[in-house]
């Protein structure tokens, strides 16, 4: 079958590159560099070839440093989530009803993608005309903006009176004496053009949404202080701040305080807890987790098996009111985000799940059977989009765990594989039964033993994370071995493996990876371990507090400075 | 010490990430492709022609994906990649006077209220849709006509020539605009119309690349190489940009032949001909779509309708060698199904033109004109001689909300009200009925 000879040279294409390194968890280590070194922002090294490291040795960075060691932080660009709601905050009441006009958040299937891709011109370009125009056109909306009637006072007076409140708020900045001018200039030829003062403010609303000063994080930072860092100014330390807790710009009380100038840790702290009391960040922590769990899936629909697209988006609803709720409302822990066993369902989903005595629309918290279900990776959407169409997928299941719970790594292939291709089970048998045969041989084992027992521990949730007791008839053995990290260990299925994992340094580290990411706008790099060793300490001193561990990242050096840039290319 | 991994994600963004691209089984068991919803049309356009159709010689062959043109749908071979033939509609809302209630129906879904002469019960979705599209542009929708209010219609707004009707109570009808010369000055004469639209992009995108470029003095080195990546990208947008065909006023060519409220002085039977002005139909039906096109591609507004005359369809087609009125050949003069053929083939040829038009024009998005639109073409009736109102020869073109065109789409007995809500769908008017809900059951499917 040409089917099956093409699946199997990936298979042994991924098997020889783990033989190579030796285990998806052993990652290359490379030591830590120094303070101020060159930083290879994007960590293309680590694609580099270089020598096997042996099974279980890990060479570990050190942290040297003594004062605050930032890592060079790259010019970040807003996602689409973020530029949508930048866009909100921006225009308040005015913002327009029709939802066609946003940029398409698309983002999730890969957590990073925003932060390493810059927004496309074109689809920026055609928001910034759409709302320009719908802008433009509303003279009480204009008006809100600087608060000028260009009846009573003039085109020139209103036009500098928008552009004060307006381009300053886009830009998230006091403005200068050359933006001023420049967009002087923006609105005098926008009226030229268009023949009338509702023109130039379209052209300037036009520019300011396609400007660098709003589509991207820029950071020129307050000055070098006696230790060669430079500290981030009031208004780039409150954007930052927002983006990461909120996914918005600054708000009002933050802006203000922000005008006042450099914010200490302990201001950064003090706006850190109050955002985290706001209902945005509610939405960034749903946001944040749909992107690490890949949960949105609106092609996961799968009708026969009762997984309707309601069911789907209810399912993803779900999993975002549960880490809302560990996060903000319960327990608080990490511990809680793999092991809690209540979830948040209604009536159809209720239904869905066999849950008894749900009634109504809206959604409740309900106890679970503990041997059964337990976190975030026991629900139905993370389930249901790493499965197939028909049936599990516990080599997608395995990896997910492996790769975003623990941090795991696997490395790509030699160009020179051996192909052989595996006889398949003629005849009945369980999947796991079905994938063992397949991944027999050893190049392959080298791989799949690390990740297949960790997605068979889920081979009781079926296709669509529906609980079976058997798999096409026959009993499901769902116990394993986990052989890497600090949670290694047997475990007798989903649940065992969840506590396991929810007790291990090693999964919180990579889990504060993951939180390090979104808080400095770049993946996780060598120069950071002395930020991931504080922040881990922190985080397990507080017993895995999720707020806590916002909070730490938010007052880290990383978060407050720059490092001096290289002037010349 | 905590033990300290490189981010595998620097590793994921290689090579690597293909070698569990296809893990185990799922070549076997592709999941389902994630499909993208498409975004809602931007523009919507309702083109009228009188006289329902000769469904023998308008019916296409084949299948619904390998179909070939009838000699009527002929002219629309170019673009035929564009066109969806909606078969097997039928226009059962259009309850009233034979020929009044289905142009009343045509883009309402509502009947004929009370007696003759009466007017829609409900709005027409081109204006529904044109508070939704035309949102800040300079018109909410442009209503044209050519060579209309023929016959007992006396040039005047009356059941018998109106194809829109307002969003609002009492749903009043929209009469259409006739001379060519005031709406080409209206649209395209004044000297404070909108920029064209390249002069205004290139103007934005010069502002924004200004700003790049001071930005750029104040950062680092490595800042400074991504903002130059991000400033290129926006240059490029410019270059493109400055390729747009699009915006500029249409030729305005001479049509004092033409006498564009000739209706006033028509008779009930068109016994009352005016043979300069039927002769000049053509041209004046090219400006006319030059002009709606023009419109759309300079953003005057969103939302548009073209009527060919109205159900009387009383003048003749001299340039057809057809010396009588439509009406005539439909049934006043005995059903003439050839000449019949001869002018509703004519018809297709100018929508082709339209069609064309319009995948001619560069939208913002890079695609065309076209691609963002939905175009409906449509008759009052189906049958020339009985009037009948089922499987109308309807057809939807363009791009617009991911319709999905180059098909022969045959539905059983659907109801037109249905095609109606999908429309609006298309156009991101999320509503599930329209029209008189006894006629309509929700969306049409299959469009998509």
């Amino acid at each position: 079958m040409r089917v099956l000879v093409i699946t199997c040279a990936l298979l042994a294409a991924c098997a020889a590159a783990c033989g190579q390194t030796g285990g998806p968890a052993d990652d290359k280590r490379p030591s830590p560099q120094p303070v101020g070194g060159s930083s290879n922002a994007t960590g293309g090294n680590a694609t580099g070839g270089s020598g096997p490291t042996k099974p279980g040795e890990m060479p570990k960075p050190v942290c040297t440093a003594t004062g605050p060691s930032p890592v060079p932080t790259p010019l970040s660009a807003l996602s689409n989530f973020e530029i949508n709601r930048s866009v909100r905050a921006l225009l308040g009441d005015t913002t327009p009803s029709d939802e066609s006009h946003w940029l398409v958040e698309d983002e999730h299937g890969s957590p990073f993608s925003s932060l390493t891709q810059d927004p496309l011109p074109q689809p920026t370009h055609e928001l910034a005309h759409d709302l320009a125009v719908h802008l433009s056109t509303d003279p009480a909306a204009i008006q809100a903006f600087g608060h000028c009637d260009p009846l009573t006072s003039g085109d020139d007076t209103c036009a500098t009176a928008f552009i004060e409140a307006f381009v300053a708020r886009a830009f998230r900045r006091p403005l200068t004496n050359e933006d001023r001018d420049d967009m002087k200039g923006v609105f005098a030829e926008g009226k030229r053009l268009d023949g009338d003062f509702k023109g130039g403010i379209r052209a300037v609303v036009e520019v300011a949404l396609q400007s660098p000063e709003f589509l991207l994080m820029v950071e020129t930072g307050a000055g070098e202080n006696a230790d060669g860092l430079v500290e981030l100014t009031g208004s780039e330390s409150a954007t930052r701040l927002a983006y990461f807790l909120t996914g918005s710009p600054p708000d009002t009380e933050l802006a203000a305080v922000a005008s006042q100038g450099t914010l200490s840790a302990d201001a950064l702290e003090e706006q850190a807890r109050r955002l985290l009391g706001s209902p945005a960040s509610r939405e960034l922590v749903r946001h944040f987790y749909d992107g690490m769990l890949r949960l949105p899936a609106a092609a996961a629909a799968n009708d026969a098996f009762g997984y309707t697209s309601q069911i789907a988006a209810l399912a993803q609803e779900e999993s975002e009111r549960f880490v809302e709720d560990v996060t903000f409302d319960g327990t608080g822990t990490f511990r809680a985000l793999l092991t809690e066993p209540s979830t948040w369902v209604n009536e159809p989903l209720a239904q869905f799940y066999g849950l008894p005595g749900v009634t109504g629309a809206d959604f409740r918290k309900v106890a679970l059977d503990p041997t059964r279900r337990a976190g975030v990776l026991t629900q139905a959407a993370f389930l249901r989009v790493h499965a197939h169409e028909n049936s599990t997928n516990p080599v997608a299941r395995g990896i997910a765990v492996l790769r975003e719970v623990l941090c795991g790594e696997i490395l790509p292939p030699p160009p020179d594989i051996d192909l052989t291709v595996p006889e398949p089970i003629v005849g009945p048998a369980t999947m796991r039964q079905r994938l063992t045969a397949a991944t027999q041989p050893t190049q392959c084992q080298l791989c799949h033993a690390e990740f297949n027992p960790l997605g068979f521990a889920f081979e009781h949730y079926d296709a669509v994370g529906k609980w079976q007791d058997t798999d096409n008839g026959f009993p499901i053995d769902s116990s394993g071995v986990l052989t890497k990290t600090d949670a290694a260990g047997t475990f007798a299925d989903a649940i065992d493996l969840l506590k396991r994992v929810a007790d291990s340094d090693d999964a919180k580290s990579c889990f504060v990876e993951h939180w390090l990411a979104q808080a400095y706008r770049r993946p996780a790099e060598p120069g950071d371990a002395c930020a991931i060793e504080q922040v881990s300490q922190a985080f397990a001193d507080s017993d895995g507090n999720l707020v806590e561990l916002m909070v730490t990242l938010a007052t880290s050096d990383s978060f407050r400075y720059r490092l001096k840039p290289a002037l010349t290319p | 010490m905590r033990p300290f991994r490189l981010s595998r994600r620097a590793v994921l963004r290689g090579a690597g990430s293909v070698a569990f691209a296809l893990p185990w089984l799922e070549a076997m068991t592709p999941e389902k492709p994630a499909q993208a919803a498409a975004p809602p049309a931007k523009r919507f356009i309702g083109v009228y022609t009188p006289g329902g159709t000769v469904l023998e010689n308008w019916r296409p062959t084949g299948t619904e994906n390998a179909f070939t043109l009838s000699k009527i749908l002929q002219p629309l071979l170019p673009v035929k990649d564009r066109v969806m033939v909606v078969d097997g509609v039928d226009m059962t809302c259009a309850v009233g006077e034979q020929n009044q209630a289905g142009l009343i129906g045509l883009l309402t879904g509502t009947s004929q209220t009370g007696s003759p002469m009466n007017f829609a019960s409900g709005p027409s979705v081109d204006q529904v849709l044109a508070g939704r599209l035309s949102q800040g542009l300079r018109l909410p929708s442009l209503e044209l006509a050519v060579r209309w209010g023929t016959g007992k219609a006396h040039g005047l707004v009356s059941p018998i020539d109106i194809l829109s009707f307002a969003d609002t109570p009492t749903f009043a009808p929209v009469a259409p605009r006739l001379d060519p010369v005031k709406i080409w000055q209206e649209l395209f004469g004044s000297v404070s119309t909108s920029a064209p639209g390249q002069l205004w992009e290139k103007s934005i995108l010069d502002a924004v690349s200004a700003r790049y470029a001071k930005l750029s003095k104040r950062l680092g080195a490595a800042d400074r190489q991504r903002l130059e990546q991000h400033a290129a990208r926006v240059r490029e947008l410019e270059v493109d940009v400055s390729q747009w065909a699009a915006c500029q006023a249409p030729e305005l060519i001479d049509t004092s032949d033409y006498n564009p409220t000739t209706g006033l002085n028509s008779g009930d039977a068109g016994e009352i001909k005016d043979v300069a002005t039927d002769a000049a139909i053509p041209k004046v039906g090219k400006l006319m779509i030059d002009m709606l096109v023009m419109a759309l591609a300079c953003d005057l507004t969103a939302v548009a309708t073209l009527m060919w005359s109205d159900t009387e369809a009383k003048h003749t087609f001299p340039w057809l060698g057809l010396n009588e009125h439509l009406h005539f050949y439909m049934n006043d003069g005995g059903y003439h199904p050839n000449e019949c053929t001869t002018i509703f083939t004519w018809y297709q040829t100018q929508h082709a033109y339209l069609l064309q038009q319009l995948a001619l024009q560069r939208a913002r998005n890079g695609g065309s004109l076209l691609d963002e639109t939905v175009v409906f073409f449509g008759s009052h009736i189906q049958s020339p001689a009985t009037h009948s109102k089922v499987d109308m020869p309807f057809l939807l073109a363009g791009g617009g909300g991911g319709l999905r065109t180059n098909r022969w789409v045959r539905n059983n007995r659907a109801s037109h009200n249905d095609l109606l809500v999908s429309i609006l769908n298309l156009c991101g008017d999320p509503r599930t009925t329209f029209g008189d809900p006894d006629f309509c059951t929700g969306p049409l499917g299959g469009l998509t």
